[in-house]
Formats: C-alpha cells, structure tokens, sequence
C-alpha cells in the first residue's frame, strides 16, 4: 500500500447547489483519510521518486507555448515550446532541436493555418 | 421485403460518384482530425459547413456524418501509439491499447481497433435501417430517474474499470466527480467552483482533462524511464491478429456493439459512454481478468466496437424525432437547416431518399475506412521506431495547437499542464486515471438528473423505485456492487483468519 | 486675403467630407468576421451564415462565421466588445445576448448600451406554446383554466435559468395569473426530449425546435405570439385570437459592432444588411424557419429598440424572481 494523501477539497459550498458538492467532498475527505490510514498501518513502498526535471520541463514548455501562442504567434511558440521540451531530454543536441523546430513548424503552419484555416495568430502581433 | 427495397434505395444514392466521393474527403477528413489530439469532429465539421451549401442535401450531410465517425476510427491511432486520446471516447482505448503498444504488439491493437469497428459499424447502420423508429421510443422512456440510475450504474461499473485497489478507484471516481462540477449549475444558475473566471463558466472540457492526464503525464513519465523505454519499442511482432487473439477479440467485439448501440440513442449517451461501459463489461465478463490494464486485446476490441456503435445510433433520435443527442448531431441539424430540411419523424416519409441514402452511405464510410486504415497500421507502426526525443516534441505541440483550437482560449492549455501535474502524481501515487474520467463525465449528469428527477416529483425520493427503468437500474447497479465488494470483504476476513 | 482662406476652408472641408465618404466606400477591403456566440447549427448560427453569404456576393469581399460559444454567450460577446473598431469584427447579436443578459445579472462583463455600436436587427422570431398531446388540453383557455384550477402543476422546461425560454414562460404565467414549474435543462433539445417523454407538460419555446414534431402530431401547439399565424404552422392560432392578446413575447436577432465604429461604416454595414433581407429568397428561407424579417431602419432605432427590450425585461425578472447568480 501507498502513503496516499487525502484532498481535503472542502470548498465553500453554496446551499442548494451546494448541496452535492458538500456531500461529494465530505466522502471524499473521508476516502482519503482511509487511505492515508491504510498506507500507514498495512506494510508496503514508497511513492515512487519524483523526478523534477523532465516534469518542471513539460509542463513549463506547455505553459509557455499557451502563454505565447496569442501573443508572440504560432512560429515563435512552437520553437519555444520545442526547445525547451527538448531540454527534458538527457542528450540536448542544438542542431536537431532546431531543426525539428522549424519542420514542425513548417508543417503546423501548411496544415493547420493553410489546411484546416484554424484562427491562430502566426506571427506577433498579427491580432 | 419493404427494408430490402429502402436499403436498394439508399444503395442507389450512396453508391452515385459524387456522393461516394464526398463520402471519402468525410471519412478522410475525419480519420486525420480524430488522430490530431484536441481538435475534434465538431470543430471540423462546422468548419467544413460553408463548404457543404453549394452541394445537394444527401451529399452535404454524407460528408458530414462521415467526418464524424471517421474521427472514431482515427482516435483510436494515436490512443495505441502513443498514450493520447485523440477523441473523446478513445480514452478507454488507452489502457490497454497503449500497453499493447509498448509489448510490440501495437499493429494487433490497430488492427482490432478496424475491424471492430467496422463490424460495429455495418451491425449499427442495420439496426438503424431496421429499427430506428421502435428504438427511438425507448430513448423517449427515460426520463430523469431512469437517467440517474443509469449514471449510479456507471459509477459502480467505474470501479471495476480500474485494476488496483478499490478504495483508491472510489477516490479517484469522487474527484473526478467532483471536478465535473465546476462551471455553472443547470438548476440555478449559479456558477460554481470557478473562481469568477468566465472561461471556467461552462466546465473544464473533458478533452482538457484528458490531454493532460494521459498525454502530458505520459510524457513525462517517459521522459524518466529512459531506459527502459528503448526496449520496449524495439520489439514490433507482427502486424496481425493471431488465431488466438482473435478468438478472444470476437466476442468483445460483440459485446461492445451490443451495448454501444443500445447506450447511443439515449440523448446524452452517445460514443463515449458506450466505450466505458463496454470496457467495464467486458473486464467482469471475460475470463482474461487479470490481464485488463496490462495489454488485454478485449480491452480494445470491446471499447472501440462499443464507440463506433453509439456513433452511429446517436444518429438516430436525429433522424427519427429531430432531436440531437449530442452536440455533433445538433450540427447536423443546423446543416439540414441550411438546406431546408425540417428534421423530424417526416423525414423518412417525405424523404426517404436522404434518409436511406444516409443510411446505406454509412455503412459504405465504414468500408472505406476499414480498407483505408488497415494498410495505414504499417506506417502508423513505424512511427513508433522514431527516436522518442524528436516524438514527444510534436505531441506536446499537437496537444498544445488541439487545445487550442477548441475554444481559442490559452487558458485551456493551462489547465492541461495543471492536469499533466496531477497526472503525474497520480501516477506516482498509483492511483489511476480511467476512474477519474468516468467520474468526470458521470458526475454532473448524476447530480443533474438527480436533482431534476426530485423537482419533478416535488421531492418524493420514492420515484427512484415506481419509476420501472430506474429500478431496474437500481437493482443492477446493487448486484454489480455486491460482486465487487463481497470477494474483497472475504479476502479481508481470510486475512484476519490467517493471523 | 479672406477670399483665399475661405476657398482654402472650404476645399478642405471638402475634401475632410469626401474622405469619412470615400472611406465608407472603400470600407471593405478585408474579409469581415461575423462572431456568433453559439455553437454551430443553431438559428443564430443560420441567420448570420445567411446574410454573410449573401453579402459576400453584393460586396465581394468575404464574409466569414466565427463560432465562439461559451458561458451563456458571454464569451463570444465580449470578444467583440473588445475588438477594434473597424468595421471587421462584427457580432452576431440576439435579445437574450443584448437585452436579456444585462438585466439578468448583476456583473456583466460588458454593457449593450455602451459597448456596442447597433447596426440593425435582422429578424424576429415568435414562442409558440407547446404541450405534450396526452394533456387533456385544447386550447390556451383550458391550459389557463388547468393550471388555475391545479397550481405549480403543470411543469415546463427551459433551456436554463434566465434564458429566453423561461422568460418567456414566465411572462406567461405573470400575464395569465397562472403558476408553473421550471425545469431547467442544459438546451432546448433536452427539453424537448422529456416534453415527447411525458416528463415535463408544457415548454414555450422558439417555433423551430419542436416544429417537426408538432407537424407530426406528437405534440400540440395551442398559441403563437405576435399578430399574424406562421405559414409554416397555418393552424396554430395567434395569442391574441386564443384569448390572450396581453401576451406578447419576442425573440430577435440583429448585427452589432463594437463601439466607436466610425458611423459611415455602421450605415454602410445596415445598408448592406438591409439589401440581403430585402431578397425574397431569404426571407422565404427564413420564414420557415418560422423566422419574420423585421428590419429596424436605423441604427440608431436599433439602439433604442435595445434599451427598451433591456427594461421590458427588468420589470419581468423582477417580478418573478429570477436569480441566476454569477
């Protein structure tokens, strides 16, 4: 068994909508603290290691991308984006990054702008 | 006798040049937007809308309907390959597919993904021509109570759905439930949980959700094993079913088209509930058990047929009472309207070439993508030797640009990344996703109809049992429970014993 | 000296008043984006595809539908509230987007009046009152003597709490004295499902949703608001002639720009407007779709139409208690 950790989600519920919630989040609670219970009784492994770097990596390259789709254009965010996922990677090679970098986005641009006509801003400040 | 002659008819239009052929960009186009992850049929097909005035009616709403199971089949590629739902309702393709996948096995999975469908497809569009009106009348029976015991009986399902521990997977199902609700309250009104953000307002998107746990976190989670991970993928067996596959997929594949067809007309049903209560059926059914979650083919051949069936009954209260069960088939509606077509009980009456030409184009869309996709599992396969470091790139883009493109909101793909966060402790935590995602779904539609049902009965909780299809719901759903529970509860007892 | 001034003056004057004319005439040299709040396929969605499509034709330049559904509409609304000025961005508009919305709630993210430059209502649509055939009903005078003599009954269903359909129940029961159930859904279909499924009884609902069905007998209208019966539905009898002539409710959809759009360019975008609803074709289309084209001639009857729709709508939230919060 796993030590687990209970999601205290005890919102402040509003009456009547609120009603589910409440109740939903009460057996939650509850849950959790069995499980947490379980895991401190009963024998058994450890959560397995958190490994920060790939995981800050991806979701920071995700952020990021989101964060500059709008703003800087979908060139400029999926270079973003695939550089700095790359770096997740153990073997970091500058050359094939770029360049993976720039058919992605030679091929987003073809078929999402060109193909599906998808409204996404392509170069800063086109909006 | 009269079936046979509606069925020549609709042959005749399906089979003219012009309408086989926008039949194919359907299919095409849809086969390629349901592999892309996040972008999905309804965004294409509303894209494609403007295209489809200058064509006959029979034509426009043959492109459009292809699209939309053509998406089923191409969600189930990258569901295998790598992990991702590219639909909706591949999600529980995942599970084993994905493991199938990383044993090598990966063109077996595809290749049952196709032809489960396919035979999904050709059962369903039979049923359609046959039964279509009867069954919509049984659609008209459930009311809100029905609809209530139905989610109960989902739920309790959902817990067999997941391969550990029981009282994680009833963890996992609350939160899941939980997060179905946050946006706004259909009988008040009243925005909940969504901390006055106005693209919060109307729910976290199922896809969002679905991006981030499974495609994100999986990213991730490779990213770590690094090692093992080459090894995996070097071992691509053949591209086919073996004898025994096969023998263990059939009936699956039956099972999953029973049920897809009848949980497709229920409005609100549709493909992606037919898939998870396809998968679970098939988990308790099957004598391979143990082996769901690791790689089981039923695992794939069950959900997929399941998906591809409900599809195509979702069809069916559109065409026979003019009501969309979904939003794709309120679309459809709208390109009909386009082309003054009154949607309703007189079409098969008053038009019955549009209405069997629809029907038997169906059933030729399913052929084309069976010989359309098969052929493709080799290249899709080959696409699992790329070196990983060039492949997850391009998935998080694709997720990144899918996501997108459904609301044009960046929030949406912040709220990914948040659940590729809570993917991954999840993951850490062995606790498992597919719970969470039944409860997701489930959730507000329980809390909805359970609230409704109690309006309309001015508070009277006994109408959970007068009502007879809920009852019978009830009863199911208890007997389910008691299975699950009852084996768990002696183990326990043995436990005490042995010490 | 003053001779030379004055000709001066006037040479610039006329040349400032040809340019805001020329610019008008050479208004459109990009494509223009008409934003729909819904998703697609519903009336709105069609209204705008209509008229885009045909005035893409007269000015030859494209006209392309946007749909940007979300948050009871809001969503697409305020994007173009906020959109440049220019004439490009324009929004697909409809009572419950301009007028009902601001009288609902409290905290709009954006004001009708003053973020949006009217351009011109395009067309109306009427409720009709549906009722599932089993009732023992006939007409609007049994319906109000059923649900005098039974209150809080009889139940209907909405598309949600504070939308059009509910309000225009609401109005109903307010005119005829009468007490019903909401049941809101999430749409009108699911509505409409559990209208044919004998679950709910009754539903004020736009004309087009159940028309299919009333034709086919499954469910019966009683009444139509507005002063003359649909060609789509001859026997459906005007409220006025059921027996309730107090009881006028309306739906309507219109085009808006964002405020500050330079005026030519707003009487451009209406005549232009105006010219694709004068066809008969699309009037005809419309009109099965059981929708009247009703132009306002100015934009700036436009604008007042809108006021009034907005308090009309305010008084009737107010007395039946309508509270969506958020």
């Amino acid at each position: 068994m796993v030590m687990a950790q209970a999601y205290p989600f005890g919102n402040s519920a509003r009456m009547g909508p609120g009603y589910f919630p409440t109740l939903i989040s009460g057996l939650l609670i509850t849950l959790g603290v069995l499980v947490a219970l379980r895991g401190v009784v009963v024998e058994g492994h450890k959560p397995g290691n958190f490994h920060f770097r790939p995981l800050f990596l991806v979701l920071a390259s995700v952020v990021l991308f989101g964060f500059a789709l709008e703003r800087l254009g979908l060139m400029i965010a999926i270079f973003t984006l695939v550089v700095l996922a790359s770096l997740g990677e153990n073997e970091f090679r500058k050359r094939e990054v770029l360049i993976l970098a720039s058919i992605l986005a030679m091929g987003s641009f073809l078929v999402f702008i060109y193909g599906l006509r998808l409204q996404i801003p392509v170069w800063p400040l086109s909006y | 006798m009269d079936l046979l002659n509606n069925i020549g008819l609709g042959l005749g239009v399906a089979l003219t040049p012009i309408n086989l052929a926008y039949c194919f960009i359907g299919v095409l186009v849809g086969t390629l937007v349901g592999v892309l992850p996040g972008l999905g049929p309804l965004a294409t097909m509303a894209m494609l809308l403007p295209l489809t005035f200058n064509l006959a009616p029979v034509t426009a709403l043959i492109m459009l309907a292809g699209i939309y199971y053509g998406a089923q089949y191409g969600g189930s590629t990258t569901a295998i390959l790598v992990n991702l739902p590219g639909e909706s309702s591949s999600v529980v393709t995942c599970l084993d597919g994905y493991q199938m996948a990383r044993q090598g096995r990966a063109g077996a999975a595809l290749a049952v993904a196709a032809l489960g469908s396919f035979f999904a497809g050709t059962f369903a569009t039979m049923v359609i021509a046959g039964f279509a009106p009867p069954l919509a009348e049984v659609a008209l029976k459930f009311g809100p109570a029905a609809y209530f015991s139905l989610m109960v009986l989902g739920l309790v399902s959902a817990v067999i759905l997941a391969a550990g521990s029981l009282l994680k997977a009833f963890s996992m199902i609350l939160l899941g439930i939980l997060l179905g609700l946050v946006g706004t309250d259909v009988n008040s009104g009243m925005a909940r949980f969504t901390f006055n953000i106005s693209a919060l307002s109307d729910g976290i998107g199922f896809v969002i959700v679905a991006m981030g746990v499974f495609g994100f976190t999986e990213v991730i989670v490779n990213l770590e094993l690094k090692a093992k991970r080459e090894i995996l993928t070097k071992k691509v067996k053949n591209l086919w079913l073996t004898k025994s596959e096969f023998k263990a997929a059939a009936p699956a594949v039956l099972r999953g088209t029973l049920l897809g067809c009848m949980l497709g007309i229920l409005p609100g049903g549709g493909a992606l509930l037919s898939s998870f209560a396809a998968y679970t059926l098939e988990k308790k059914v099957s004598k391979n058990y143990a082996q769901f979650g690791r790689g089981a083919i039923e695992g794939v051949a069950a959900p997929e047929s399941a998906n591809n069936a409900g599809a195509q009954t979702s069809f069916i209260p559109l065409l026979t009472l003019g009501i969309p069960s979904n939003p794709v088939m309120a679309l459809m509606i709208g390109a009909m309207m386009i082309h003054n077509i009154q949607p309703g009980p007189q079409i098969v009456i008053n038009q019955p070439e549009l209405f069997w030409g629809m029907i038997a184009s169906m059933w030729v869309g399913n052929l084309m993508l069976v010989i359309f996709n098969l052929p493709l599992i080799g290249i899709w396969v080959k696409l699992l030797s790329v070196p990983y470091r060039l492949l997850f790139p391009s998935i998080l883009l694709f997720c990144g640009i899918g996501i997108y493109s459904l609301s044009y909101n960046t929030f949406d793909i912040y709220i990914a990344a948040l659940f590729g966060l809570l993917g991954y402790i999840f993951v850490k935590l062995e606790c498992e996703p597919a719970p969470l995602m039944l409860g997701f779904i489930l959730g507000p539609m329980l809390e909805e109809n359970l609230r409704r049902a109690l309006l309309l009965s001015r508070g009277d909780p006994t109408i959970f049992v007068t009502n007879p299809i809920s009852a019978g719901m009830l009863i199911v759903a208890a007997i389910l429970l008691g299975i699950v529970i009852v084996p768990v509860v002696r183990k326990k007892r043995e436990d005490v014993f042995v010490e | 000296m003053i001779k030379i001034v004055s000709r001066c003056l006037v040479l610039f004057a006329a040349i400032a008043f040809s340019l805001t004319g020329a610019f008008a005439q050479d208004f459109p040299t990009q494509p223009i984006r008409i934003i729909v709040p819904y998703t697609a396929g519903g009336s709105s969605d069609f209204v705008a595809r209509t008229v885009g499509a045909k005035m893409q034709e007269n000015i030859g330049r494209p006209v392309v539908v946007e749909n940007r559904p979300g948050g009871n509409a809001i969503i697409g609304t305020e994007l173009v509230a906020k959109a440049r000025p220019d004439g490009y961005t324009l929004l697909l508009g409809g009572s419950s987007v301009l007028s009902a919305n601001p009288a609902l709630y409290k905290n709009l993210s954006y004001d009708s009046l003053r973020d949006f430059a009217p351009i011109a209502k395009a067309v109306d649509s009427p409720i009709v009152a549906v009722i599932n055939p089993k009732l023992p009903i006939n007409s609007i005078k049994e319906l109000i003597a059923y649900a005098k003599a039974n209150p809080g009954k009889l139940n209907y269903g909405s598309a949600g709490v504070g939308n059009t359909l509910h309000l225009a129940a609401e109005m109903f029961c307010m005119v005829t004295g009468t007490k019903m159930t909401h049941i809101p859904y999430k749409g009108a279909s699911q509505a409409l499902t559990d209208l044919l499924g004998g679950s709910i009884q009754v539903m004020f609902d736009l004309p087009q949703t159940p028309m299919s069905n009333i034709q086919a007998g499954r469910l019966k209208a009683l009444g139509i608001t507005g002063g003359k019966r649909l060609p789509v539905l001859p026997d459906v009898p005007t409220m006025a002639e059921a027996g309730v002539p107090e009881y006028s409710f309306f739906t309507w959809i219109g085009f808006a720009a964002p405020a500050n759009t330079p005026p030519a360019i707003v009487d451009r975008l209406n005549k232009e407007i105006l010219k694709t609803l004068s066809q008969p074709a699309v009037k005809d289309s419309f009109a099965q779709k059981a929708m009247v084209v009703n132009p306002t001639e100015s934009p700036e009857a436009f604008k007042k139409f809108i006021k009034e729709e907005i308090e009309r709508l305010r008084k009737l939230i107010q007395t039946a208690d309508i509270k969506p919060e958020g």
